[in-house]
């Protein structure tokens, strides 16, 4: 789109430049401050709401209050924590990946980026005439009139569709940089794997965000000139329809990105490829065509009837198989490596077996009558916890770790990794394992408090604290972060010895991020330029029985 | 596992529940053991030791691929034919033609339960309590008067949605008599935490008395205090909300209250029913239950008394 | 950047872009059918009857005769007759979206409103986001007009042209199916 403006940079300060910078760098990292300052708001809502529920019968604060924090913090965590800062990776990482100089629309880049941020903005604006109070999820008709009176609730349908309007822009950038940009030499299928898992995610943006938006405009066409979609002659599970034919993909979204993060890291620290590039990568495309296939599992209890129940019971089975081929093929990454337990290899260790154990319980939901027994209970903010943060999260702060270095130049100080690591890690697992308990001791969610049934007070006082731990430990994080920008080590433009493109230009890279391209043929261009007498394009391209690859002499070199 | 209601089933249709959970449990333990061990071990094992180089490139083995999904095809078959069969027994489709034999319904914030059988639809209409007959598997229609609500007992068996303008269908049987807690599992606005209830399974006989009863209007008050109180209740308009069969009351969104004095929880379980908490609730429900859609009014203590000695009264 | 083809040879990004976003558009356009087909089986007023296929024809023919406009404008030699096409296109955009207030003013007369009934519920919202559809994009084809008139629709803004003129389509495909759902089919 070379319209008529002049693209000449501003004559102003350092800040102002990078508000206005077009640069996919530059909007990358903005899309994760942006994610981090939401953080800091959604995790400070967290704990407000752990305090509340740490006694029975607590009265720190009012039901309503309660019910605005948690409707904020699912927002905030969702909308403006974990997609943009996915979305930040994908700006920064896909363009690097596969050898181009910037994304494909620029400014469409920097207008979707600006388009989040003033659906944050939008969203805590909204405090100032009390924020909406019907969940993220903002069932109808308790989002409708009469219920729910306040502009707090249209405050919260056009956050959502300015965020969803950017991150659908974002995704069409990448779509068409990842098909149209790639370095001579590097198919769709020899992509590195984040890259690849970027590239499937947009996919999916691209057909659920726009279920949302309908459905948001039809909520504020009944909230605001009377209409009668959901309520009022309208049918309230129509809402529930549309909003989870967005959800589910949404949970995906989350992940795919956030996967691909942890197929780059653990491969990087084991010293091997990927076990199983191809069913890696193929199982992302599964996973982005069932992801639609499974929304209404979220419904079980709705009253839809048998044979709708027990199709979207069968998908959801289905659809764990692509994700257990995922794990499988990290674990095997592993086996037969030479695991370097770097911080990020740690986060990446962590997110396996927190994301499996989410994964477990996932497919216990899937088990249908196991649904109908504690949907709508803690047993479920664990287990979305499990795979949310547990998993998302942590591959985030492992991806953060990685690519550190080559944002920055710098790395981040080892020792005060390790400590908020164990901090934040242990303090996530105390905060969320006792709530699967707790949901099947029949506490139900979204509750303000609750009454002193027996070991009630107890394990929601342990998760209470240990969420007290889970904040000091991503506070030190925090601070790890603007202590090595000053004083960090020293990078250098491949510190991990990695093996794809971003790892091949300066860290931090250049305007324009190459000035030259190695030879590409496999899809390790920097082992090929290591290992000339051993390089990836010269194996057989067939996995054969001796686990693909591999060479004869090899097969008895273990260390 | 007392203090664990889903793993400590009361009911035929919680039985076949909770044994899937554990069926399930043990599996998915199992899997999840697995994974977690070998990503410890093969991290440990194969840790990075000083050697120089590095180790073989191992690309995949397409054979090994296709193994890991055959197996967890096999076992997630087999959870899902598991699945199918609980249905089956935990939630058996009604027969064509079978009426409701209970009728309950949320409210933003507390449930109510008719009994159609009793002298015509919605003549007996309890609040809070519902009653049912051990032993018997009972029809009930589940119903909303305004936002989704979801009625969880999870002792006996699975939990289904209230949704407004549609009635939905759920089984209620208790093997033996007892109380068994419930919850609204849905969020419905404010006080959705204060939307529990208690199911009171009675010996059959017991609860042909105690439908007997409900059936009847209430008695007129017989002491001073009482009827200074009825008399209160009328000048008020608690009637508005109220209904209270035998003075008149049709009532409206509020709990029906006609033999209020034979529940033990009243406004959702956030008090127990007795009569200083009966009179800490008509003195400031907002300050008991914000948001709850009982106003506060403005009431003497002489005009507490007297209430109380009426509702408590309404046996 | 990677190696271009021919610009002939390839379609610009820009195309490729708007694509995309014109999935997206679909996909809500697709929601809100099937929202309003579910539901206005449970309407009660007179639904499509109120509607008349035959008024609103000839409005909706200037929109379709807009995209034909469209198509013959970048294959015309001259510069003049170009932006005339182009032109002509935004004029009967504009002469649509005349005939769309003409058709509200006429049903809120008869006492149809957004809250009068489902079908209408469905109707309103639909058109009206059509309508801002069609209202976005006379401006691009304004802009296509002058740059033709100038002689500045080169092979240089390709992107934009092909974009702006696949948006243009588009949105008269969308209202292709939108008169078919709501003026001529019957309902459910």
């Amino acid at each position: 789109m070379s319209l008529i403006l002049p693209t000449s940079p501003p004559e102003s300060g350092r800040v102002a430049r990078w508000l206005a910078s077009t640069d996919h760098k530059a909007i990358g990292i903005l899309y994760v401050l942006t994610g981090m300052v939401f953080m800091l708001l959604g995790g400070l809502e967290a704990l407000a709401m752990r305090a509340q529920l740490a006694r029975p019968n607590a009265t720190l604060i009012t039901a309503q209050t309660y019910n605005e924090v948690f409707t904020l913090h699912g927002t905030t965590m969702i909308f403006f924590v974990v997609m943009p800062m996915l979305l930040g990776f994908s700006n920064y990482l896909v363009p690097l990946q596969i050898g181009a100089r910037d994304m494909a629309f620029p400014r469409l880049n920097a207008f979707g980026l600006w388009l989040t941020v003033m659906g944050g903005l939008l969203l805590y604006a909204s405090v100032l005439v009390g924020p909406a109070d019907a969940g993220w999820f903002s069932y109808a008709p308790l989002s409708e009139k009469p219920y729910a009176m306040g502009e707090g609730t249209d405050f919260w349908i056009a956050a959502l569709l300015f965020a969803g309007f950017g991150t659908t822009l974002t995704a069409i950038n990448v779509i068409v940089t990842a098909i149209r940009y790639r370095a001579p030499g590097m198919g769709l299928w020899q992509m590195p794997m984040f890259a690849w898992m970027a590239f499937v995610n947009a996919f999916i943006i691209t057909f659920a965000l726009p279920c949302l938006s309908a459905a948001l405009l039809m909520l504020e066409v009944d909230r605001r000139l009377g209409g009668h979609f959901f309520s009022h002659g309208g049918s309230a599970l129509l809402w529930q329809h549309y909003f989870w034919l967005f959800g589910h993909p949404e949970v995906y979204i989350m992940i795919l990105p956030a996967w691909g993060i942890i197929s780059e890291v653990i491969p990087v620290f084991s010293r091997k490829p990927i076990f199983g590039y191809e069913f890696v990568a193929g199982s992302s495309v599964a996973i982005a065509l069932l992801s639609f296939a499974v929304y209404a599992h979220h419904m079980f209890v709705v009253g839809l009837g048998r044979p709708v129940n027990l199709a979207f019971a069968a998908s959801t089975m289905l659809i764990a198989i692509p994700t257990g081929v995922k794990v499988a093929n990290w674990v095997a990454t592993l086996w037969k490596g030479s695991i370097r337990f770097e911080l990020p290899m740690l986060y990446a260790l962590a997110f396996i077996v927190q994301f499996t154990f989410g994964g477990v319980t996932g497919v216990s939901f899937a088990v249908l009558p196991i649904d109908w027994q504690v949907t709508d209970s803690y047993y479920v903010v664990a287990h979305m916890h499990y795979v949310l943060m547990g998993g998302t999260i942590f591959a985030l702060l492992s991806g953060l770790h990685y690519y550190f270095p080559k944002v920055t130049g710098r790395h981040l100080t080892r020792s005060l990794g390790m400590w908020s690591f164990w901090l934040v890690t242990l303090g996530f697992n105390g905060v969320f394992l006792v709530q699967h308990a707790l949901g099947l001791m029949g506490m139900p969610r979204r509750v303000y408090t609750y009454p002193d049934l027996p070991g009630w007070g107890l394990l929601n006082v342990l998760s209470t604290l240990s969420a007290g731990l889970l904040g000091v430990g991503m506070t030190m994080i925090l601070w790890n972060i603007l202590r090595s920008l000053r004083v960090g080590e020293v990078a250098g433009a491949n510190p991990w010895n990695a093996w794809t493109l971003e790892w091949w230009c300066a860290s931090p890279p250049p305007p324009g991020n190459f000035t030259d391209l190695p030879p590409i043929r496999s899809r390790r261009p920097l082992w090929d330029l290591a290992h000339p007498e051993d390089t990836d394009a010269d194996r057989p391209r067939r996995h054969d029985q001796t686990h693909g690859h591999i060479r004869p002499e090899e097969r008895e070199h273990h260390q | 596992m007392n203090a664990v209601p889903t793993l400590d089933p009361a009911s035929s249709l919680a039985w076949p529940l909770t044994r899937l959970m554990w069926i399930v449990f043990a599996l998915g333990g199992a899997v999840f053991v697995a994974v977690a061990t070998f990503t410890a071990y093969y991290a440990w094992r194969y840790r990075h030791r000083g050697a120089r180089g590095e180790p073989p490139q191992i690309f995949g083995n397409a054979r090994e691929e296709v193994l890991w999904m055959v197996g967890a095809a096999a076992l997630l078959a087999g959870l899902f034919a598991l699945a199918w069969w609980t249905m089956n027994r935990v939630d058996p489709a009604p027969p064509a033609g079978r009426t409701p034999d209970v009728i309950v319904t949320g409210h933003q914030w507390y449930w109510e339960a008719a009994y159609p059988a009793a002298g015509g639809r919605g003549a007996v209409r309890v609040a809070n309590e519902v009653h049912i007959p051990a032993g018997q598997r009972l029809l009930v229609e589940l119903r909303s008067a305004d936002v989704i609500h979801d009625l969880w007992l999870p002792r006996l068996g699975r939990k289904m949605d209230a949704v407004p303008g549609q009635s939905n269908w759920l089984w209620l049987e208790a093997d033996r008599p007892g109380r068994y807690g419930g919850t609204c599992a849905e969020f419905c606005g404010a006080q959705h935490a204060w939307m529990r209830l208690d199911v009171v399974a009675d010996a059959p006989e017991a609860f042909g008395a105690w439908l007997a009863a409900q059936a009847r209007s209430a008695a007129p008050p017989s002491v001073a205090a009482a009827q200074a109180g009825a008399a209160l209740f009328a000048r008020e308009g608690c009637g508005t909300c109220h209904a209270l069969r035998g003075v008149g009351a049709r009532g409206g969104p509020g709990p029906d209250l006609t033999h209020f004095a034979s529940r033990q929880i009243i406004a959702g379980g956030v008090l127990t029913n007795t009569p200083a908490n009966l009179r800490t609730w008509l003195r400031a429900p907002q300050a008991v239950k914000p948001g709850t859609r009982m106003p506060t009014y403005p009431l003497t203590d002489a005009d507490l008394g007297h209430l109380g000695a009426y509702l408590g009264g309404l046996k | 950047m990677s190696a271009a083809a021919a610009p002939s040879a390839r379609r610009p990004d820009a195309y490729w872009g708007m694509a995309v976003f014109l999935v997206t558009d679909a996909v809500i356009f697709l929601l809100l059918l099937v929202a309003h087909a579910f539901l206005r089986r449970q309407g009660h007023g007179p639904g499509a009857g109120a509607l008349s296929a035959a008024a609103m024809l000839p409005w909706s023919a200037a929109l379709w005769a807009s995209s034909a406009a469209l198509v013959l404008a970048p294959r015309v030699r001259r510069a003049w007759a170009s932006a005339a096409l182009y032109g002509l296109g935004a004029l009967l955009g504009a002469a649509f979206l005349l005939g769309q207030g003409l058709e509200y003013r006429h049903l809120l007369a008869q006492g149809h409103t957004v809250t009068s009934d489902l079908f209408f519920t469905g109707f309103y919202t639909l058109t009206a986001l059509h309508g801002l559809h069609v209202f976005l994009g006379l401006p691009l084809l304004t802009a296509l007009a002058t740059l033709a008139a100038r002689g500045r629709l080169t092979e240089r803004r390709a992107g934009f042209r092909e974009a702006a003129t696949l948006y243009w389509h588009f949105v008269d495909a969308v209202w292709v199916v939108l008169y078919a759902a709501l003026y001529v089919w019957g309902g459910p």
